[in-house]
Protein backbone atom coordinates (compact mmCIF):
# COMPACT_ATOMS: atom_id res chain seq x y z
CA UNK A 1 0.00 0.00 0.00
CA UNK A 2 2.72 2.48 0.91
CA UNK A 3 3.99 1.79 -2.53
CA UNK A 4 6.29 4.61 -3.54
CA UNK A 5 8.64 4.95 -0.60
CA UNK A 6 11.74 6.96 -1.35
CA UNK A 7 14.24 4.45 -0.17
CA UNK A 8 14.16 1.91 2.64
CA UNK A 9 14.55 4.46 5.46
CA UNK A 10 11.29 6.09 4.62
CA UNK A 11 9.54 2.75 4.32
CA UNK A 12 10.65 1.96 7.83
CA UNK A 13 10.11 5.38 9.34
CA UNK A 14 6.61 5.94 8.07
CA UNK A 15 4.85 3.15 9.99
CA UNK A 16 6.90 3.89 13.10
CA UNK A 17 5.98 7.58 13.01
CA UNK A 18 2.38 6.74 12.38
CA UNK A 19 2.21 4.32 15.30
CA UNK A 20 3.88 6.89 17.52
CA UNK A 21 1.28 9.56 16.67
CA UNK A 22 -1.59 7.11 17.02
CA UNK A 23 -0.18 5.83 20.30
CA UNK A 24 0.08 9.33 21.76
CA UNK A 25 -3.46 10.11 20.66
CA UNK A 26 -4.65 6.86 22.20
CA UNK A 27 -3.16 7.83 25.56
CA UNK A 28 -5.23 11.03 25.53
CA UNK A 29 -8.38 9.24 24.41
CA UNK A 30 -8.05 6.39 26.89
CA UNK A 31 -6.89 8.50 29.83
CA UNK A 32 -10.41 9.08 31.28
CA UNK A 33 -11.09 5.32 31.21
CA UNK A 34 -7.82 4.51 32.94
CA UNK A 35 -8.29 7.27 35.51
CA UNK A 36 -11.85 6.07 36.19
CA UNK A 37 -10.70 2.49 36.75
CA UNK A 38 -7.70 3.46 38.89
CA UNK A 39 -9.71 5.84 41.09
CA UNK A 40 -12.35 3.17 41.63
CA UNK A 41 -9.66 0.86 43.01
CA UNK A 42 -8.20 3.38 45.44
CA UNK A 43 -9.09 3.70 49.14
CA UNK A 44 -10.28 7.22 50.17
CA UNK A 45 -6.97 8.31 51.68
CA UNK A 46 -5.26 7.74 48.31
CA UNK A 47 -7.91 9.74 46.45
CA UNK A 48 -7.76 12.80 48.69
CA UNK A 49 -4.10 13.42 48.37
CA UNK A 50 -2.05 16.20 46.89
CA UNK A 51 0.20 14.17 44.59
CA UNK A 52 -0.87 12.36 41.44
CA UNK A 53 -0.38 8.62 41.40
CA UNK A 54 -1.87 6.66 38.58
CA UNK A 55 -1.83 3.22 40.18
CA UNK A 56 -3.36 2.56 43.58
CA UNK A 57 -0.67 1.73 46.13
CA UNK A 58 -3.13 -0.40 48.04
CA UNK A 59 -5.80 -1.56 45.54
CA UNK A 60 -9.17 -2.36 47.05
CA UNK A 61 -12.67 -3.30 45.94
CA UNK A 62 -14.30 -1.49 48.84
CA UNK A 63 -15.75 1.25 46.60
CA UNK A 64 -17.58 -1.41 44.58
CA UNK A 65 -18.86 -3.15 47.69
CA UNK A 66 -20.12 0.12 49.20
CA UNK A 67 -21.93 1.37 46.11
CA UNK A 68 -23.46 -2.04 45.56
CA UNK A 69 -24.75 -2.07 49.14
CA UNK A 70 -26.03 1.47 49.12
CA UNK A 71 -27.88 1.49 45.80
CA UNK A 72 -30.00 -1.11 43.99
CA UNK A 73 -27.53 -1.40 41.10
CA UNK A 74 -29.02 -4.67 39.73
CA UNK A 75 -32.41 -2.98 39.60
CA UNK A 76 -30.99 -0.07 37.55
CA UNK A 77 -29.22 -2.46 35.19
CA UNK A 78 -32.45 -4.45 34.85
CA UNK A 79 -34.46 -1.29 34.11
CA UNK A 80 -32.06 -0.27 31.35
CA UNK A 81 -32.10 -3.79 29.97
CA UNK A 82 -35.90 -4.08 29.99
CA UNK A 83 -36.43 -0.69 28.33
CA UNK A 84 -33.78 -1.22 25.64
CA UNK A 85 -35.11 -4.75 24.95
CA UNK A 86 -38.72 -3.62 24.81
CA UNK A 87 -37.81 -0.92 22.31
CA UNK A 88 -35.70 -3.30 20.22
CA UNK A 89 -38.38 -6.01 20.12
CA UNK A 90 -41.02 -3.54 19.02
CA UNK A 91 -38.72 -1.95 16.45
CA UNK A 92 -37.79 -5.30 14.88
CA UNK A 93 -41.44 -6.37 14.78
CA UNK A 94 -42.55 -3.15 13.05
CA UNK A 95 -39.64 -2.33 10.73
CA UNK A 96 -39.32 -5.80 9.19
CA UNK A 97 -42.76 -5.92 7.50
CA UNK A 98 -42.54 -2.22 6.60
CA UNK A 99 -39.12 -2.60 4.99
CA UNK A 100 -40.30 -5.69 3.12
CA UNK A 101 -43.38 -3.87 1.82
CA UNK A 102 -41.33 -0.85 0.70
CA UNK A 103 -38.78 -3.06 -1.03
CA UNK A 104 -40.85 -5.79 -2.62
CA UNK A 105 -44.61 -5.10 -2.61
CA UNK A 106 -46.40 -2.76 -4.96
CA UNK A 107 -49.22 -0.55 -3.73
CA UNK A 108 -50.57 2.92 -4.41
CA UNK A 109 -48.88 5.66 -2.34
CA UNK A 110 -45.80 3.58 -1.61
CA UNK A 111 -43.32 6.35 -2.43
CA UNK A 112 -45.17 8.99 -0.40
CA UNK A 113 -45.36 6.69 2.60
CA UNK A 114 -41.66 5.88 2.30
CA UNK A 115 -40.78 9.57 2.31
CA UNK A 116 -42.90 10.02 5.44
CA UNK A 117 -40.86 7.30 7.12
CA UNK A 118 -37.56 8.79 5.92
CA UNK A 119 -38.63 12.29 6.97
CA UNK A 120 -38.76 11.06 10.56
CA UNK A 121 -34.96 10.92 10.56
CA UNK A 122 -34.83 14.66 9.88
CA UNK A 123 -36.91 15.58 12.94
CA UNK A 124 -34.85 16.04 16.09
CA UNK A 125 -36.10 14.74 19.43
CA UNK A 126 -36.31 18.12 21.16
CA UNK A 127 -39.23 19.25 18.98
CA UNK A 128 -41.31 16.16 19.74
CA UNK A 129 -40.43 15.73 23.40
CA UNK A 130 -42.93 18.17 24.95
CA UNK A 131 -45.97 16.78 23.07
CA UNK A 132 -44.78 13.23 23.67
CA UNK A 133 -44.37 13.99 27.34
CA UNK A 134 -47.94 15.35 27.43
CA UNK A 135 -49.20 12.20 25.68
CA UNK A 136 -47.40 9.84 28.03
CA UNK A 137 -48.56 11.92 30.99
CA UNK A 138 -52.21 11.77 29.86
CA UNK A 139 -52.00 8.04 29.27
CA UNK A 140 -50.83 7.67 32.87
CA UNK A 141 -47.58 6.13 31.65
CA UNK A 142 -45.15 8.31 33.56
CA UNK A 143 -42.76 6.20 35.56
CA UNK A 144 -43.53 3.00 33.61
CA UNK A 145 -41.57 0.90 31.14
CA UNK A 146 -44.22 1.69 28.52
CA UNK A 147 -43.73 5.39 29.01
CA UNK A 148 -39.96 4.99 28.68
CA UNK A 149 -40.33 3.04 25.44
CA UNK A 150 -43.34 4.75 23.83
CA UNK A 151 -41.72 7.32 21.48
CA UNK A 152 -39.21 4.77 20.17
CA UNK A 153 -41.42 1.82 19.26
CA UNK A 154 -40.44 2.05 15.61
CA UNK A 155 -37.49 3.48 13.71
CA UNK A 156 -37.37 5.30 10.38
CA UNK A 157 -33.65 4.62 10.17
CA UNK A 158 -34.29 0.90 10.72
CA UNK A 159 -36.85 0.76 7.91
CA UNK A 160 -34.45 2.56 5.59
CA UNK A 161 -31.50 0.33 6.44
CA UNK A 162 -33.41 -2.92 6.12
CA UNK A 163 -35.14 -1.86 2.90
CA UNK A 164 -31.73 -1.24 1.30
CA UNK A 165 -30.80 -4.82 2.14
CA UNK A 166 -34.09 -6.30 0.97
CA UNK A 167 -33.68 -4.49 -2.36
CA UNK A 168 -30.50 -6.46 -3.05
CA UNK A 169 -32.32 -9.80 -2.72
CA UNK A 170 -33.37 -10.94 -6.23
CA UNK A 171 -37.09 -11.17 -6.98
CA UNK A 172 -36.56 -14.58 -8.57
CA UNK A 173 -35.99 -16.02 -5.11
CA UNK A 174 -39.35 -14.68 -3.94
CA UNK A 175 -41.14 -15.84 -7.10
CA UNK A 176 -39.77 -19.34 -6.65
CA UNK A 177 -41.10 -19.51 -3.11
CA UNK A 178 -44.44 -18.13 -4.28
CA UNK A 179 -44.77 -20.84 -6.87
CA UNK A 180 -44.17 -23.35 -4.09
CA UNK A 181 -47.22 -21.84 -2.39
CA UNK A 182 -45.64 -19.61 0.27
CA UNK A 183 -47.61 -16.47 1.19
CA UNK A 184 -45.85 -13.13 1.54
CA UNK A 185 -45.69 -13.52 5.34
CA UNK A 186 -43.83 -16.82 4.95
CA UNK A 187 -41.57 -15.36 2.25
CA UNK A 188 -40.64 -12.49 4.51
CA UNK A 189 -39.75 -14.53 7.59
CA UNK A 190 -38.23 -17.62 5.98
CA UNK A 191 -36.40 -16.07 3.02
CA UNK A 192 -35.86 -12.35 3.48
CA UNK A 193 -35.07 -12.18 7.20
CA UNK A 194 -32.44 -14.94 7.23
CA UNK A 195 -30.67 -13.27 4.30
CA UNK A 196 -30.75 -9.82 5.90
CA UNK A 197 -29.42 -10.82 9.29
CA UNK A 198 -26.20 -8.76 9.05
CA UNK A 199 -28.31 -5.61 8.62
CA UNK A 200 -30.70 -6.69 11.36
CA UNK A 201 -27.85 -7.41 13.74
CA UNK A 202 -26.12 -4.10 13.05
CA UNK A 203 -29.38 -2.26 13.58
CA UNK A 204 -30.14 -4.19 16.77
CA UNK A 205 -26.76 -3.25 18.25
CA UNK A 206 -27.17 0.38 17.26
CA UNK A 207 -30.66 0.58 18.72
CA UNK A 208 -29.81 -1.21 21.96
CA UNK A 209 -26.77 0.98 22.59
CA UNK A 210 -28.69 4.19 21.84
CA UNK A 211 -31.44 3.43 24.31
CA UNK A 212 -29.19 1.92 26.95
CA UNK A 213 -27.31 5.24 26.97
CA UNK A 214 -30.25 7.57 26.63
CA UNK A 215 -30.50 10.16 29.38
CA UNK A 216 -32.88 12.79 28.05
CA UNK A 217 -36.19 10.95 27.73
CA UNK A 218 -35.85 8.91 30.95
CA UNK A 219 -35.08 12.18 32.76
CA UNK A 220 -38.56 13.40 31.81
CA UNK A 221 -40.50 10.18 32.36
CA UNK A 222 -38.97 8.58 35.45
CA UNK A 223 -40.32 9.82 38.79
CA UNK A 224 -39.20 7.28 41.37
CA UNK A 225 -35.82 5.80 42.20
CA UNK A 226 -36.87 2.24 41.44
CA UNK A 227 -37.61 3.11 37.81
CA UNK A 228 -34.26 4.78 37.15
CA UNK A 229 -32.15 3.53 34.28
CA UNK A 230 -28.37 3.38 34.57
CA UNK A 231 -27.61 6.86 33.14
CA UNK A 232 -30.23 8.44 35.41
CA UNK A 233 -28.97 6.59 38.46
CA UNK A 234 -25.38 7.67 37.74
CA UNK A 235 -26.44 11.28 37.37
CA UNK A 236 -28.31 11.19 40.67
CA UNK A 237 -25.36 9.60 42.52
CA UNK A 238 -23.26 12.44 41.21
CA UNK A 239 -25.80 14.94 42.49
CA UNK A 240 -25.83 13.47 45.97
CA UNK A 241 -22.18 12.70 46.34
CA UNK A 242 -20.15 15.15 44.33
CA UNK A 243 -17.13 16.28 46.23
CA UNK A 244 -17.12 13.51 48.74
CA UNK A 245 -17.16 9.96 47.47
CA UNK A 246 -15.25 10.01 44.20
CA UNK A 247 -14.06 6.43 44.65
CA UNK A 248 -17.61 5.12 44.89
CA UNK A 249 -18.76 7.36 42.07
CA UNK A 250 -16.01 5.99 39.81
CA UNK A 251 -16.91 2.44 40.83
CA UNK A 252 -20.50 3.20 39.82
CA UNK A 253 -19.26 4.64 36.51
CA UNK A 254 -17.23 1.47 35.87
CA UNK A 255 -20.32 -0.64 36.55
CA UNK A 256 -22.31 1.64 34.25
CA UNK A 257 -19.98 1.43 31.24
CA UNK A 258 -18.96 -2.22 31.58
CA UNK A 259 -22.01 -3.96 30.03
CA UNK A 260 -21.96 -1.87 26.87
CA UNK A 261 -18.17 -1.76 26.53
CA UNK A 262 -17.89 -5.52 26.91
CA UNK A 263 -20.56 -5.91 24.30
CA UNK A 264 -18.71 -3.45 22.06
CA UNK A 265 -15.39 -5.26 22.40
CA UNK A 266 -17.02 -8.61 21.58
CA UNK A 267 -18.94 -7.48 18.51
CA UNK A 268 -16.95 -4.36 17.59
CA UNK A 269 -17.09 -4.80 13.84
CA UNK A 270 -20.88 -5.08 13.81
CA UNK A 271 -21.15 -2.35 16.38
CA UNK A 272 -19.25 0.09 14.19
CA UNK A 273 -21.18 -1.04 11.12
CA UNK A 274 -24.41 -0.41 12.99
CA UNK A 275 -23.35 3.15 13.54
CA UNK A 276 -21.84 3.83 10.12
CA UNK A 277 -24.50 2.08 8.05
CA UNK A 278 -26.29 5.36 7.50
CA UNK A 279 -26.29 5.05 3.74
CA UNK A 280 -22.73 6.27 3.26
CA UNK A 281 -22.38 3.98 0.30
CA UNK A 282 -24.84 6.23 -1.50
CA UNK B 1 -55.41 -9.30 -2.16
CA UNK B 2 -51.80 -8.33 -2.70
CA UNK B 3 -52.55 -4.59 -2.65
CA UNK B 4 -53.91 -4.64 0.90
CA UNK B 5 -50.94 -6.63 2.21
CA UNK B 6 -48.63 -3.68 1.59
CA UNK B 7 -50.75 -1.35 3.68
CA UNK B 8 -51.07 -3.91 6.45
CA UNK B 9 -47.27 -4.29 6.56
CA UNK B 10 -46.49 -0.61 6.77
CA UNK B 11 -49.36 0.48 8.99
CA UNK B 12 -47.79 -0.25 12.41
CA UNK B 13 -44.66 1.73 11.54
CA UNK B 14 -46.53 4.53 9.81
CA UNK B 15 -49.09 4.78 12.60
CA UNK B 16 -46.42 5.05 15.29
CA UNK B 17 -44.48 7.63 13.30
CA UNK B 18 -47.58 9.75 12.80
CA UNK B 19 -48.51 9.55 16.48
CA UNK B 20 -45.05 10.10 17.97
CA UNK B 21 -43.35 12.27 15.34
CA UNK B 22 -45.61 14.11 12.90
CA UNK B 23 -48.53 14.99 15.16
CA UNK B 24 -46.08 16.19 17.87
CA UNK B 25 -44.38 18.54 15.40
CA UNK B 26 -47.69 20.27 14.69
CA UNK B 27 -48.76 20.04 18.30
CA UNK B 28 -45.50 21.73 19.34
CA UNK B 29 -46.29 24.63 17.05
CA UNK B 30 -49.82 24.81 18.47
CA UNK B 31 -48.50 24.75 22.05
CA UNK B 32 -46.14 27.58 21.20
CA UNK B 33 -49.22 29.79 20.67
CA UNK B 34 -50.58 29.10 24.16
CA UNK B 35 -49.84 30.17 27.65
CA UNK B 36 -50.06 26.93 29.55
CA UNK B 37 -48.64 25.81 32.85
CA UNK B 38 -48.19 22.05 32.83
CA UNK B 39 -49.64 21.88 36.33
CA UNK B 40 -52.94 23.51 35.45
CA UNK B 41 -55.68 22.15 33.18
CA UNK B 42 -56.41 25.56 31.64
CA UNK B 43 -54.54 27.16 28.78
CA UNK B 44 -54.96 30.52 27.06
CA UNK B 45 -54.41 31.27 23.39
CA UNK B 46 -51.90 34.09 23.20
CA UNK B 47 -50.96 34.15 19.51
CA UNK B 48 -47.38 35.18 18.86
CA UNK B 49 -46.80 36.43 22.40
CA UNK B 50 -44.33 33.65 23.22
CA UNK B 51 -42.28 34.50 20.14
CA UNK B 52 -42.28 38.20 21.04
CA UNK B 53 -41.13 37.29 24.52
CA UNK B 54 -38.43 35.03 23.05
CA UNK B 55 -36.96 37.74 20.85
CA UNK B 56 -36.82 40.07 23.86
CA UNK B 57 -35.44 37.43 26.26
CA UNK B 58 -31.74 37.71 27.05
CA UNK B 59 -31.81 34.00 28.07
CA UNK B 60 -32.62 33.08 24.49
CA UNK B 61 -29.81 35.12 22.94
CA UNK B 62 -27.38 33.92 25.58
CA UNK B 63 -28.34 30.30 24.91
CA UNK B 64 -28.10 30.81 21.16
CA UNK B 65 -24.65 32.35 21.53
CA UNK B 66 -23.53 29.45 23.77
CA UNK B 67 -24.86 26.87 21.31
CA UNK B 68 -23.10 28.55 18.39
CA UNK B 69 -19.90 28.75 20.45
CA UNK B 70 -20.16 25.07 21.32
CA UNK B 71 -20.77 24.25 17.66
CA UNK B 72 -17.72 26.28 16.57
CA UNK B 73 -15.62 24.68 19.30
CA UNK B 74 -16.54 21.08 18.56
CA UNK B 75 -17.49 20.57 14.90
CA UNK B 76 -14.47 21.90 12.93
CA UNK B 77 -11.87 20.44 15.31
CA UNK B 78 -13.51 17.05 15.71
CA UNK B 79 -13.87 16.81 11.92
CA UNK B 80 -10.25 17.75 11.19
CA UNK B 81 -8.86 15.44 13.87
CA UNK B 82 -11.31 12.73 12.84
CA UNK B 83 -10.09 12.96 9.24
CA UNK B 84 -6.41 13.00 10.20
CA UNK B 85 -6.90 9.96 12.43
CA UNK B 86 -8.84 8.18 9.70
CA UNK B 87 -6.02 8.81 7.20
CA UNK B 88 -3.47 7.50 9.69
CA UNK B 89 -5.51 4.49 10.77
CA UNK B 90 -6.58 3.60 7.22
CA UNK B 91 -3.02 2.67 6.27
CA UNK B 92 -2.06 0.70 9.36
CA UNK B 93 -2.92 -2.66 7.82
CA UNK B 94 -3.22 -5.41 10.41
CA UNK B 95 -3.68 -3.00 13.29
CA UNK B 96 -6.48 -1.04 11.66
CA UNK B 97 -9.24 -2.76 13.63
CA UNK B 98 -7.34 -2.24 16.87
CA UNK B 99 -6.84 1.52 16.42
CA UNK B 100 -10.38 1.95 15.20
CA UNK B 101 -11.74 0.34 18.37
CA UNK B 102 -9.45 2.34 20.64
CA UNK B 103 -10.52 5.67 19.21
CA UNK B 104 -14.15 4.66 19.02
CA UNK B 105 -14.28 3.73 22.72
CA UNK B 106 -15.53 7.16 23.93
CA UNK B 107 -18.42 7.06 21.46
CA UNK B 108 -19.32 3.51 22.49
CA UNK B 109 -19.45 4.08 26.23
CA UNK B 110 -22.34 5.32 28.35
CA UNK B 111 -21.93 9.04 28.00
CA UNK B 112 -23.30 10.04 31.40
CA UNK B 113 -20.77 7.77 33.09
CA UNK B 114 -17.92 9.36 31.18
CA UNK B 115 -19.26 12.86 31.83
CA UNK B 116 -18.99 12.13 35.56
CA UNK B 117 -15.44 10.85 35.05
CA UNK B 118 -14.61 14.15 33.34
CA UNK B 119 -16.08 16.03 36.26
CA UNK B 120 -13.65 14.16 38.48
CA UNK B 121 -10.77 14.94 36.09
CA UNK B 122 -11.80 18.62 36.26
CA UNK B 123 -12.01 18.64 40.07
CA UNK B 124 -10.65 22.02 41.23
CA UNK B 125 -8.18 20.78 43.84
CA UNK B 126 -7.59 17.03 43.50
CA UNK B 127 -8.58 16.47 39.87
CA UNK B 128 -6.10 14.90 37.46
CA UNK B 129 -5.70 18.05 35.34
CA UNK B 130 -5.12 20.50 38.16
CA UNK B 131 -2.79 18.10 39.93
CA UNK B 132 -0.89 17.77 36.67
CA UNK B 133 -0.69 21.57 36.39
CA UNK B 134 0.46 21.78 40.00
CA UNK B 135 3.23 19.29 39.41
CA UNK B 136 4.42 21.52 36.56
CA UNK B 137 4.29 24.42 39.05
CA UNK B 138 1.46 26.05 37.10
CA UNK B 139 -1.57 27.58 38.76
CA UNK B 140 -4.78 25.52 38.73
CA UNK B 141 -7.62 26.27 36.31
CA UNK B 142 -11.21 26.44 37.66
CA UNK B 143 -12.44 24.28 34.77
CA UNK B 144 -16.14 24.06 35.53
CA UNK B 145 -16.44 26.72 38.21
CA UNK B 146 -15.55 29.84 36.26
CA UNK B 147 -17.74 31.23 33.47
CA UNK B 148 -14.61 32.02 31.45
CA UNK B 149 -13.64 28.35 31.26
CA UNK B 150 -16.82 26.33 31.76
CA UNK B 151 -17.99 26.18 28.14
CA UNK B 152 -14.45 25.46 26.96
CA UNK B 153 -14.33 22.55 29.41
CA UNK B 154 -17.52 21.11 27.92
CA UNK B 155 -16.10 21.65 24.41
CA UNK B 156 -13.06 19.55 25.34
CA UNK B 157 -15.35 16.69 26.39
CA UNK B 158 -17.44 17.13 23.25
CA UNK B 159 -14.34 16.82 21.08
CA UNK B 160 -13.07 13.84 23.04
CA UNK B 161 -16.31 12.04 22.34
CA UNK B 162 -16.89 13.12 18.72
CA UNK B 163 -13.41 12.58 17.23
CA UNK B 164 -13.58 8.79 17.23
CA UNK B 165 -17.11 8.78 15.90
CA UNK B 166 -16.13 11.06 13.01
CA UNK B 167 -13.01 9.00 12.39
CA UNK B 168 -15.11 5.87 11.95
CA UNK B 169 -17.37 7.64 9.46
CA UNK B 170 -14.34 8.92 7.50
CA UNK B 171 -12.80 5.44 7.55
CA UNK B 172 -15.95 4.06 5.95
CA UNK B 173 -15.64 6.77 3.29
CA UNK B 174 -11.96 6.03 2.68
CA UNK B 175 -12.80 2.37 2.20
CA UNK B 176 -15.03 3.33 -0.72
CA UNK B 177 -12.28 5.09 -2.69
CA UNK B 178 -11.12 2.71 -5.41
CA UNK B 179 -7.45 1.81 -4.93
CA UNK B 180 -6.91 2.01 -8.72
CA UNK B 181 -7.52 5.75 -8.62
CA UNK B 182 -4.76 6.29 -6.09
CA UNK B 183 -2.47 3.91 -7.97
CA UNK B 184 -3.15 5.73 -11.23
CA UNK B 185 -2.30 9.06 -9.61
CA UNK B 186 0.87 7.56 -8.18
CA UNK B 187 1.92 6.20 -11.59
CA UNK B 188 1.40 9.67 -13.00
CA UNK B 189 3.95 10.87 -10.49
CA UNK B 190 1.70 12.40 -7.84
CA UNK B 191 3.34 12.53 -4.42
CA UNK B 192 1.59 11.57 -1.20
CA UNK B 193 0.43 15.11 -0.51
CA UNK B 194 -0.80 15.63 -4.06
CA UNK B 195 -2.76 12.39 -3.95
CA UNK B 196 -4.36 13.50 -0.71
CA UNK B 197 -5.17 16.93 -2.08
CA UNK B 198 -6.42 15.92 -5.53
CA UNK B 199 -7.80 12.41 -5.11
CA UNK B 200 -8.58 11.46 -1.52
CA UNK B 201 -10.14 14.70 -0.27
CA UNK B 202 -12.39 15.26 -3.33
CA UNK B 203 -13.43 11.61 -3.30
CA UNK B 204 -14.29 11.90 0.40
CA UNK B 205 -16.53 14.92 -0.09
CA UNK B 206 -19.88 13.08 0.19
CA UNK B 207 -18.68 11.64 3.52
CA UNK B 208 -17.44 15.03 4.65
CA UNK B 209 -20.80 16.66 3.93
CA UNK B 210 -22.57 13.87 5.80
CA UNK B 211 -20.25 14.17 8.82
CA UNK B 212 -20.67 17.95 8.81
CA UNK B 213 -24.45 17.72 8.88
CA UNK B 214 -24.60 14.96 11.48
CA UNK B 215 -22.13 16.62 13.81
CA UNK B 216 -23.73 20.05 13.46
CA UNK B 217 -27.12 18.66 14.45
CA UNK B 218 -25.57 16.75 17.34
CA UNK B 219 -23.70 19.79 18.62
CA UNK B 220 -26.83 21.96 18.61
CA UNK B 221 -28.65 19.26 20.56
CA UNK B 222 -26.07 19.07 23.33
CA UNK B 223 -27.84 18.74 26.67
CA UNK B 224 -26.37 15.99 28.87
CA UNK B 225 -23.11 17.78 29.69
CA UNK B 226 -24.80 21.07 30.52
CA UNK B 227 -27.36 19.32 32.70
CA UNK B 228 -25.13 16.89 34.58
CA UNK B 229 -21.87 18.81 34.95
CA UNK B 230 -22.81 22.46 35.26
CA UNK B 231 -26.64 22.85 35.47
CA UNK B 232 -26.19 25.56 32.84
CA UNK B 233 -23.89 27.56 35.11
CA UNK B 234 -21.91 29.20 36.45
CA UNK B 235 -23.88 32.37 35.66
CA UNK B 236 -25.60 30.86 32.62
CA UNK B 237 -22.25 30.34 30.89
CA UNK B 238 -23.20 26.82 29.74
CA UNK B 239 -26.90 27.31 29.14
CA UNK B 240 -27.34 25.96 25.62
CA UNK B 241 -30.61 25.99 23.66
CA UNK B 242 -31.84 22.50 24.54
CA UNK B 243 -31.01 23.13 28.19
CA UNK B 244 -33.17 26.25 28.21
CA UNK B 245 -36.02 24.39 26.50
CA UNK B 246 -35.83 21.67 29.15
CA UNK B 247 -35.62 24.23 31.94
CA UNK B 248 -38.62 26.24 30.74
CA UNK B 249 -40.72 23.12 30.19
CA UNK B 250 -39.79 20.90 33.10
CA UNK B 251 -38.54 23.25 35.79
CA UNK B 252 -40.80 26.26 35.24
CA UNK B 253 -43.60 24.24 33.54
CA UNK B 254 -43.99 27.04 30.99
CA UNK B 255 -44.97 24.72 28.13
CA UNK B 256 -45.95 27.48 25.69
CA UNK B 257 -42.69 29.38 25.93
CA UNK B 258 -40.64 26.16 25.89
CA UNK B 259 -42.47 25.05 22.75
CA UNK B 260 -41.76 28.35 21.03
CA UNK B 261 -38.05 27.87 21.78
CA UNK B 262 -38.23 24.29 20.46
CA UNK B 263 -39.91 25.46 17.25
CA UNK B 264 -37.30 28.17 16.70
CA UNK B 265 -34.47 25.70 17.22
CA UNK B 266 -36.14 23.21 14.86
CA UNK B 267 -36.53 25.78 12.09
CA UNK B 268 -32.97 27.03 12.59
CA UNK B 269 -31.53 23.52 12.40
CA UNK B 270 -33.55 22.73 9.30
CA UNK B 271 -32.44 25.97 7.61
CA UNK B 272 -28.85 25.37 8.67
CA UNK B 273 -28.89 21.86 7.23
CA UNK B 274 -30.35 23.06 3.94
CA UNK B 275 -27.77 25.87 3.70
CA UNK B 276 -24.93 23.42 4.36
CA UNK B 277 -26.25 21.10 1.68
CA UNK B 278 -26.65 23.96 -0.82
CA UNK B 279 -23.26 25.47 -0.09
CA UNK B 280 -21.31 22.28 -0.23
CA UNK B 281 -23.22 20.07 -2.63
CA UNK B 282 -21.73 21.97 -5.58
CA UNK B 283 -18.32 20.94 -4.27
CA UNK B 284 -19.29 17.37 -3.51
CA UNK B 285 -18.06 14.87 -6.06
CA UNK B 286 -20.13 11.74 -6.31
CA UNK B 287 -18.62 8.73 -7.99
Amino acid sequence: MIAIGRGPTRRLLEPVGRSLVLGLGAVVVLMPFIWMLMTSLKPPQEIFTADVRLFPADPTLQNYVRIWQRAPIPRYLANSFVVASLILASQLATITPAAYAFAKLKFAGRTICFYLVLGMMMIPAHITMIPNFVTVHRLGWLDTYWGLAAPFLTSGFGVFLLRQFFLTIPDSLIDAARIDGAGSWRVMWSIMVPLAWPALLAFAIFSFATHWNDYFWPLLVVRTKTMQTIPLALASFQNQEAGTLWGELMAAAVIGVTPLLTFFLVVQRRFIEGITFTGLKG
Amino acid sequence: MPSLTGYAYISPTLGLIVVFVYIPVFYSFYLSLLRWNLMSPRSTFVGAANYERLVAAPEFWNALANSVFYFLGTVPTSMVFGLVLALLVHRTGVLRGFWRSVYFLPAASTFIAMAIVWQWIYHPSIGLLNQGLASLRLSPIPWLDDPRYSLWSLIIIGNWQAVGYNMVLFLAGLGNIPAEMLDAAATDGAGAFQRLRHVTIPMLSPTTLFVLIVSSIRSFQMFDLAKVLTEGGPVRSTEVLVYVIWQQAFQFFDMGFASSLACVLFVMLLAFTVIQMRLFSSRVHYQ
